[in-house]
């Protein structure tokens, strides 16, 4: 109920979880309202689940800029006044949790939203609009994020300085999250571009069916389409066919079977056969994983434009220009916000990028 | 040294051979399983199908078995499902791949709702002693093809499998002209 919290339902929808007994003392007891056989949840359990949970629709992390600021100012008074030190260490180390606690709670969130609009709003132009909603919130997520992280590689030096054991190990923990948090972002943003992708791409693709289906009864479909075209390259294996092979029992149980399997092997480079397996030459293949999150940091740290990073890296080296395009779209498109996109063109193997700068300023 | 599961294979082959497809949300563990051996040995069964005239293609999340050949039969096949598909869709727009549904969930919303019991009507070949014996047969045509998967017995529970993506791009392949 919770998750539909935004109808009412019908009994028929409930049925299976709950009895209508329990319904009309839940009623009783104001847990939930009952109309014209309709159930929905009390406004004032829909709060409480929120606060308890901390799961309302704010995602709210425009207030890290303001506590960076704040921290920025305490770690000059803890420089300048050492009586005031202790006292002002005790305040960035608080504030320090409080924005690990913002940004953690707040990626929770967003998942939590992402997934329950993608999930459950039945509405398309709804769901879009939602979706869009909520990629704008995870800029501005990634934003914060990036600003929390440039602070801390800025004064991370500083705050080492003032030899406090508790800040140096809250600072190294930070640090470890921080890249946990990135690590989760990276597949959240690709899913709420995927969900919007999908949304957008199903509505049409829903109204083309009920369109067709209508050209179809009124006799237009092959006038009005190109339906002929697309049917030829259906790839549909029809069951009216039959076929005949090896694999059937009738044939494997043949005494012929041995005949067939070695013609079989000469052509098909089998090494033996044998009653149960058909062994073939090994091909071996080696799949390699990009660390997406550990070639931007690296980068940010770079002099070299993106794809030149990209192509002079030792870990890439030998990877074909396409797989270093793909990694070039995927960063541009994930790190947007920090990058520069200049129309200065860079020509490699006959193809021409544009060229793309780390913005520090951001 | 890499091999081919002679059971495995005969079971893939018997799974496919009359145009069913095979998806990897299939809630059915042997198909599972399958569809894992699949994806394993795609190379080497691409190869020895081929011996025997067949093509067995993966996709995203689907396998089956490509033939461009009967055009008519294909023909009667691709209306068939393009009148199951717009119903269901006029049942409920979501109606996509993972998308759960019951059988009592579609008769409740035939009962209110006269233009998807006209189009579950024009549907034909359905066993039509009962509404439920219809709507059993119209899923149950999805369920022969791979589209969907029985999830819940108790409950009559079915999932839209992932093959429903080639059903998807063929049809958003269709132009239609502008009038």
């Amino acid at each position: 109920m919770y998750e539909h919290r935004e109808r009412s339902l019908s009994f028929g929808e409930i049925e299976e979880f709950v009895s209508l007994e329990r319904l009309e003392f839940m009623e009783h007891f104001g847990i939930v309202e009952l109309q014209e056989e309709k159930v929905s949840l009390d406004e004032r359990i829909v709060t409480l689940i929120q606060s308890y949970l901390d799961l309302d629709e704010n995602i709210e992390v425009s207030i890290i800029a303001d506590k960076i600021n704040s921290l920025k100012h305490r770690i000059e008074i803890a420089l300048e006044f050492k009586q005031k030190q202790k006292t002002t260490l005790l305040q960035i180390k608080r504030e320090l949790k409080k924005i690990d606690y913002i940004l953690l709670t707040n990626l929770l969130k967003l998942r939590i939203h992402i997934d329950r609009v993608y999930k459950n709003t039945e509405e398309f132009a709804l769901k879009l609009k939602e979706l869009r909603y909520y990629k704008e919130k995870l800029d501005e997520f990634s934003v914060a994020l990036e600003q929390f992280e440039s602070f801390l590689s800025t004064h991370k030096a500083t705050m080492h300085n003032f030899y406090d054991e508790d800040l140096n190990t809250l600072l190294q923990s930070l640090s470890l999250k921080k890249i946990d948090l990135n690590k989760t972002l990276i597949p959240l943003n690709q899913d709420v571009i995927e969900y919007i992708n999908q949304v957008s791409k199903h509505n049409i693709v829903v109204e083309k069916i009920i369109k067709l289906k209508e050209l179809k009864e009124s006799f237009e479909l092959n006038s009005t389409t190109n339906f002929q075209t697309q049917l030829e390259q259906f790839e549909l294996f029809d069951r009216t066919l039959t076929i005949r092979t090896i694999l059937d029992e009738e044939v494997t149980q043949d005494a012929q079977l041995n005949t067939i399997l070695t013609k079989i092997s000469s052509k098909a480079h089998l090494k033996k056969q044998t009653a149960d397996t058909i062994e073939f030459l090994p091909q071996t293949k080696r799949h390699e994983y990009i660390d997406i999150v550990g070639l931007h940091l690296e980068f940010r740290s770079s002099k070299h434009h993106l794809l030149k990073f990209l192509l002079t890296h030792s870990k890439l080296k030998n990877m074909p220009l396409n797989t270093i395009a793909k990694l070039y779209c995927k960063m541009i498109l994930l790190y947007e916000k920090s990058y520069t996109i200049t129309q200065q063109p860079y020509c490699y193997q006959n193809k021409t990028f544009k060229k793309v700068y780390y913005d520090s300023a951001s | 040294m890499i091999a081919l599961h002679k059971q495995k294979t005969t079971q893939l082959f018997h799974t496919l051979k009359e145009g069913r497809f095979l998806s990897q949300n299939d809630p059915n563990r042997q198909i599972q399983n399958l569809y894992r051996y699949v994806e394993q040995n795609i190379d080497l069964l691409e190869e020895y199908f081929s011996y025997i005239g067949i093509t067995i293609k993966l996709r995203d999340g689907y396998c089956y078995f490509a033939s461009l050949e009967n055009k008519e039969q294909k023909l009667k096949t691709i209306y068939e499902l393009l009148d199951i598909f717009a119903f269901f869709l006029q049942f409920d727009p979501n109606f996509n791949v993972g998308y759960r549904f019951s059988l009592d969930g579609i008769k409740k919303r035939i009962k209110d709702d006269i233009t998807l019991k006209t189009q579950l009507e024009k549907i034909k070949d359905l066993n039509t002693q009962t509404l439920h014996a219809q709507v059993l047969s119209l899923v149950t045509k999805l369920q022969k093809r791979g589209f969907v998967a029985l999830e819940n017995e108790y409950e009559q529970q079915y999932i839209v499998l992932d093959s429903c993506r080639y059903l998807f791009k063929f049809f958003e392949k269709i132009e239609i002209k502008e009038s």
